[in-house]
């Protein structure tokens, strides 16, 4: 079973909501232990394809440290491959629910939002056919972020993945930042006079 | 090296925007370890005249085509005599693109230590947040560009990176 994106944006609202109540001790940095109880309770929404394994947090923290180690190491150029494109493909493809959980609480709570945004610049890059349910909705909250890289970096993903999903969040969104507001409605101009 | 020439170097715009707590005119650090990373104290740039930045096209082209994989690509360019009374060393070099032609267009700012790579940053900053010497090139214009170059042969799909020719090669099937 998958989770259905009402559900998900259900989840990601509570967590959002739920989040200012986390001590410190539960940040990014927490335990797997942590993690496990935070998921838990912030989660009550059922995640059925995660039932009868571990946790979602305990899933994906080796992995998630790993990419995040990858990135912190060797910054994401626009037009270079990273390797950290490959780490998050198989990560998503493997453990896709665990995935939008962690980012989304790097999103919300990561205090490096250079590296938020090369994550979500490393989401863009997944082939379109191969992005998870949440993948749009994740880089809609991307792009209310107060940091522009962070939205700067949601643009391009959505650019990226040319979905008539991601052109759709991209018509919803008013940037306040001038030139960045200026390249969206430009993407939108090459859309529509594709047709 | 001719006074009436500009320097470009490719960027990521979204890291050179003011940023609290810093103030409105100081650079973020993480712009500088990011955009102006040096190898062996030396900075590449590709050069293009200022008089007819239609010559940025040619620059777009030599970077693009030496990318792995087709992004939107930002460019600055800052002016060359102004960085060379700064104090600025730059030495031509050939530069790594796979569109023969445009090879000579490249020169390295080499000796740089610290204050001069600083200089360098306020020159990329100013050009940017001052200036308006910096342009976005969406996926699709970098695509349309590679396209144009293949099919005037001027880059031959073989020597791209293999995504990327596989990516442009899918492009001129669907015109």
């Amino acid at each position: 079973m998958r989770v259905f994106g009402a559900e998900l944006a259900e989840a990601i609202r509570r967590l959002r909501e739920s989040l200012p109540k986390l001590s410190r001790a539960e940040g990014l940095s927490q335990t797997a232990e942590a993690s496990t109880a935070s998921c838990t309770r912030l989660f009550p929404v059922k995640v059925p394809s995660l039932e009868g394994r571990s946790t979602p947090a305990m899933v994906a923290q080796p992995e998630a440290d790993r990419l995040l180690e990858v990135l912190s190491g060797d910054p994401l150029e626009d037009g270079v491959s990273h390797p950290a494109d490959g780490i998050l493909q198989d990560l998503i493809l493997e453990k896709a629910d665990a995935v939008a959980i962690w980012m989304g609480a790097l999103l919300r709570r990561g205090r490096d939002a250079s590296l938020v945004a090369a994550m979500i610049k490393c989401l863009g890059r997944l082939d379109p056919c191969k992005v998870p349910e949440w993948g749009v909705p994740y880089l809609e909250e991307a792009l209310r972020r107060a940091d522009i890289e962070v939205r700067d970096a949601a643009v391009q993903a959505l650019e990226l993945w040319a979905t008539p999903a991601s052109f759709a969040t991209l018509r919803r969104h008013r940037d306040p930042v001038p030139w960045l507001q200026e390249y969206v409605q430009r993407l939108l101009r090459e859309v529509d006079d594709r047709g | 090296m001719r006074s009436d020439v500009y320097l470009v170097r490719k960027v990521a715009r979204a890291k050179w925007e003011p940023r609290a707590p810093l103030a409105e005119a100081e650079i973020g650090a993480d712009a500088v370890t990011a955009d102006l990373r040096t190898a062996d104290n030396a900075l590449s740039f590709w050069t293009c005249a200022a008089v007819d930045l239609g010559e940025l096209d040619e620059v777009v082209l030599a970077i693009a085509a030496a990318s792995d994989r087709p992004d939107k690509l930002d460019l600055v360019w800052i002016d060359q005599e102004s960085v060379e009374r700064d104090g600025v060393a730059l030495r031509a070099s050939e530069g790594r693109t796979p569109v023969h032609g445009l090879r000579h267009r490249h020169v390295d700012a080499v000796g740089l230590d610290l204050t001069r790579l600083g200089t360098l940053a306020r020159h990329v900053a100013e050009a940017i947040r001052g200036k308006g010497q910096w342009r976005r090139l969406s996926k699709n214009e970098v695509m349309k560009a590679l396209k144009k170059a293949v099919k005037s042969n001027r880059l031959a799909l073989p020597d791209l990176a293999a995504a990327l020719g596989r990516e442009v090669q899918r492009g001129l099937a669907q015109e």
